[in-house]
């Protein structure tokens, strides 16, 4: 295992993580650590475990063993709703998103649970008794269609707009899912595969927004992604898994070079 | 204490019998029988057309249980597998729920159709006559309950043989969990499933011929039977035979064995052995609600949700709504509405306008369909009793002088709200219990609740005034008396409309999208911060609440509380009817209302009083048609008009990609 395996003041930990869907080991012992401003990959092959893994630091899947950190906060037994709450928000590599939800609708929500997640408040809809009445509720004002609607245009949505996900291809959806990750205004983004769909042009693009993200805003993200070059590209420190084992671990220069990452990725010969 | 355990031995096998059809049909088909009640009864029917020397065909009995159990109840069972069952697999809870409820009112209909709608109590099973056969320790068993206990136990030794120890069963668990395996191991899919409900069909049959001497023949006579074997099926957790058979069997000899212990009156007497069925339901969801596997699994038919064929149909129809052109729609549709609301009380009687001022008030208990089920997803089948709940308290406190002063002296303004919150309080209590687990789990919960209801608080003469009901009034509201059928027209009107404009403010709200989040996707919902549960719960006291209201308004009209008119097989035809005009759309839930009451009044001015069911086998049939129509009439109308607007506005309609998409990604080979 390379250098830099663990960080030193990291926003995110996850230590020893365990999950076994009946006879299948998803995830054995695997540590992984992010840190605020960084970018941090996580690759793999198919089945490695990779989706799985953010399954448990997201809470919506419950390790059988290992600890999940925030910072100090130990949240391993915490539901996904308190972790959102702690500022965490995540994408799916199957889009799960709302039929009936335009693209600007499913921005403005996201939006709205973020600020009532800075204010402190899990967002439960305790306020629904007021949402009943017709001059209190409140529908979506200007500000907040202008505020979407620019990051929706970021994202290249602009022109889809008022169209539901049914109406988007694959690629958008996976960037509307982006979308609702960046409005929810998170201090910690977790991407499963955004890229997936995408041209290259298109994958270009939320590279850079991603790593704008990182510098600019001192986000913690973590990234898992088929596409080597774009993880290459834009992350600091890569972890790489295979079959729920944690293989190697390092800048991307030394997991590009890395044998073990090599023979995860393309098997190794018989005279090997 | 041991002639009582037999005696709930005989019960409990009969409620075991049945609890295990449920299993073996949910365990081959994931399709949950809530229309078991309505094939009983129907094949109850046959087996005494049958057997009656006088009124029927005069058979021996057990010739006739033969032909019944053995031909008739699987012919039915692949006859609705071919024309119906078959289709369910695949699509969302509500729908399956909603087609199943529409098979049991349709069921119903057509027997009473066929058979005629007066009860049978004095009714044989294929014993005949009872008599004693031998003794146990000095306690009597009769033919009866010893061929009920024998054929039990053969049903349940047969039925684990064959799911654990055959190829036929291993293939049967398997088909559920891979059509495409059970295809590669050279079995028809198909052919299994329809299989099982033959089986399944035919068991039902059984136990309901066997039932037959304890509650005779009528269409509320079995609810007993199906509330305990759900019950069963619940502790079962649906797909465990073992489990489900001891559950139900452990519930009748309780229910039994209580009689010794429970004294003939006052409210524990009347009341805790009806609940028993809830009670046992709730405690096994409480306990599975703690468990991993069940949560999972409940999750997982939660997801398999998003990508269905109500999916599909909602993607269609909001393509349509979504399209830049033909909006003025709306206002051809708002004009229309203003001169039919003005023109009715002008143009109509007394009778017509009273008529379709009761259509109001069940429109406003329709409408907590779209808060419960439209918006927070839920299946319930109890929105009736929050109905009957709210009436109940309000003419209680209205006809009570010991909480609020003298009788008759409280507004029935003020006790229509009182009836509001105790429903919805009611409501907050069901919810609680009920919604830790997945859609089936909530449908089945309240179905029992329902039933509880019915046999431990509607029969209670404080509330029912012995039969006849509590006196109730009409509302004064700023010196408006709404003493006439016309005068009321508005004041319902007014209080649809009112709630009409809630639902409105709460879909457009921060809370409405949420709604719609939880509908779609529960992770996304949860991964965004949203506490689903509490939200689930508070919707669900607020649809009680609303059904509260709308029950007290019905009462008001017709000046009497008389909670016998929301009992729970009433209920089902309303869900049914509910959900066949789409619970998310105000204008079907408006025309659901209106139809129930205006159908039966229209047909019974134009077809003989034996055809008085065939407005609730109407019913039943379009809340069947929701196998091909999953979002329900309304949408689907409301869509054609809109589509006709676009065209005529210069537009045109695309198909949404995820149509597209499921064009092409079935694997070849797989039909």
């Amino acid at each position: 295992m390379s250098t830099a395996t663990m960080n030193a003041n990291p926003a995110l930990r996850a230590e020893n993580v365990s999950i076994r869907f009946g006879g299948v080991q998803a995830l054995d012992a695997v540590s992984i650590s992010a840190k605020a401003g960084e970018i941090t990959a996580l690759i793999g092959p198919n089945g490695a475990g990779k989706s799985t893994m953010l399954g448990c630091i997201s809470g919506t899947l419950a390790q059988n063993q290992g600890t999940i950190m925030i910072g100090d906060t130990d949240v391993s037994k915490s539901s996904a709703q308190k972790r959102a709450a702690m500022n965490m928000a995540r994408t799916f590599q199957s889009p799960q998103l709302v039929t009936e939800l335009t693209v600007r609708e499913h921005v403005v929500l996201a939006a709205r649970a973020g600020k009532q997640v800075r204010a402190g408040k899990l967002a439960t809809t305790g306020r629904f008794v007021l949402d009943l009445i017709p001059f209190i509720s409140r529908g979506i004002s200007k500000a907040e269609i202008a505020s979407a609607d620019e990051l929706i245009n970021e994202l290249g949505l602009g022109r889809d707009k008022d169209k539901g996900p049914s109406d988007l291809t694959l690629g958008q959806r996976r960037l509307l899912e982006v979308a609702l990750c960046l409005a929810t205004g998170a201090e910690i983004m977790l991407f499963d595969e955004p890229s997936a769909g995408l041209d290259r042009a298109e994958t270009e693009h939320l590279g850079r927004l991603i790593q704008q993200l990182a510098s600019e805003r001192n986000i913690t993200v973590v990234l898992v992604e088929h596409d080597l070059e774009l993880v290459f590209a834009i992350s600091t420190r890569v972890f790489v898994l295979d079959f729920g084992k944690l293989i190697d671990s390092g800048t991307p220069a030394e997991m590009r070079a890395s044998k073990a990452v090599q023979t995860a990725y393309l098997g190794t010969t018989e005279d090997e | 204490m041991l002639s009582f355990a037999i005696a709930g031995l005989a019960v409990g096998a009969l409620y075991a019998m049945s609890a295990m059809a449920l299993v073996i049909t949910y365990n081959a088909s994931r399709v949950f029988n809530f229309a078991q009640g309505g094939m009983a009864f129907f094949l109850a029917y046959c087996f005494y057309y049958m057997g009656n020397p006088d009124t029927g065909l005069g058979l021996n009995l057990w010739l006739s249980a033969a032909i019944v159990v053995l031909i008739l109840g699987p012919l039915l069972g692949l006859f609705l597998w071919w024309l119906l069952l078959g289709k369910l697999g695949n699509l969302a809870p509500l729908t399956k729920v909603g087609v199943m409820i529409g098979l049991q009112v349709a069921l119903v209909a057509i027997t009473t159709l066929i058979f005629g709608h007066d009860p049978v109590y004095l009714v044989y099973g294929p014993v005949g006559e009872p008599s004693v056969i031998f003794s146990v320790f000095d306690v009597n068993v009769s033919n009866e309950q010893f061929i009920i206990i024998v054929t039990a136990a053969i049903v349940a030794l047969g039925g684990y043989y064959v799911l654990n120890r055959t190829m036929a069963g291993l293939v049967t668990r398997g088909s559920v969990d891979s059509e495409l395996m059970t295809v590669l191991t050279g079995t028809n899919p198909k052919f299994v499933v329809a299989s099982t409900w033959a089986i399944g069909t035919g068991i039902a049959g059984l136990a309901g011929l066997m039932v037959l001497p304890k509650v005779g023949l009528s269409p509320g006579g079995f609810a007993n039977l199906i509330a305990a074997s759900m019950a069963g099926a619940v502790i079962g957790k649906f797909t465990h035979l073992w489990r489900a058979f001891f559950g139900a069997l452990i519930l009748g000899i309780t229910q039994e064995v209580l009689v010794l212990y429970l004294p003939s009156d006052g409210l524990l007497g009347t009341a805790l052995r009806p609940s028993l069925p809830f009670l046992f339901m709730v405690g096994a969801v409480l306990i599975y609600s703690q468990q991993k596997d069940v949560k999972a699994d409940s999750q997982k038919v939660e997801v398999a949700a998003v990508n269905n064929a109500y999916e599909v149909s909602l993607s269609k129809y909001l393509n349509i709504m979504r399209n830049p052109k033909g909006h003025w729609d709306r206002y051809v549709g708002y004009a229309v509405l203003v001169v039919v609301l003005v023109g009715i009380p002008i143009l109509f009687n007394e009778y017509w306008t009273g008529l379709l001022a009761v259509g109001f008030c069940y429109t406003v208990i329709f409408l907590s369909f779209r808060l419960v089920t439209g918006e927070a997803g839920i299946i319930s089948l109890s929105q009736i009793s929050f109905a009957g709940l709210g009436v109940i308290a309000a003419a209680y406190v209205v006809n009570n002088d010991t909480w609020f002063g003298a009788a008759n002296e409280v507004p029935i303004l003020v006790a229509m709200l009182i009836g509001g919150v105790v429903a919805g309080l009611v409501g907050t209590v069901v919810g609680l219990l009920c919604l830790n687990l997945g859609p089936l789990y909530a449908a089945i919960v309240t179905f029992a609740f329902a039933l509880l209801v019915d046999q431990a608080v509607y029969t209670r003469d404080e509330f029912s005034n012995f039969g006849s009901g509590l006196p109730f009034g009409r509302p004064v509201l700023f010196g408006m008396t709404f003493d006439t059928p016309k005068t009321f027209y508005w004041f319902g009107a007014a209080v649809m409309f009112a709630v009409m404009f809630m639902l409105w403010a709460l879909r457009r709200s921060t809370t409405g999208l949420v709604f719609a989040t939880i509908r779609a996707s529960r992770v996304r919902a949860a991964t965004l911060g949203f506490d689903i549960y509490i939200a689930r719960v508070g919707v669900f006291a607020l649809g009680a609440a609303v059904a509260g209201v709308g029950g007290t308004m019905v009462a008001s009209f017709q000046l009497v509380a008389f909670p016998n008119g929301f009992i729970m097989t009433i209920g089902l035809v309303w869900f049914a009817l509910a959900v066949a005009q789409g619970t998310s759309s105000m204008g079907g839930l408006a025309a659901g209302g209106m139809t129930l009451l205006l159908a039966p009044a229209i047909f019974s001015e134009f077809l003989p009083e034996r055809l008085a069911d065939l407005p609730v086998l109407l019913f039943g049939l379009v809340a069947i048609n929701m196998v091909v129509d999953p979002i329900g009439i309304n949408p689907n109308l409301r869509a054609q008009f809109r589509h006709l607007a676009i065209k005529m506005s210069g537009g045109t309609v695309h198909s949404p990609s995820y149509e597209e998409e499921s064009e092409t990604s079935v694997p070849a080979g797989v039909k």
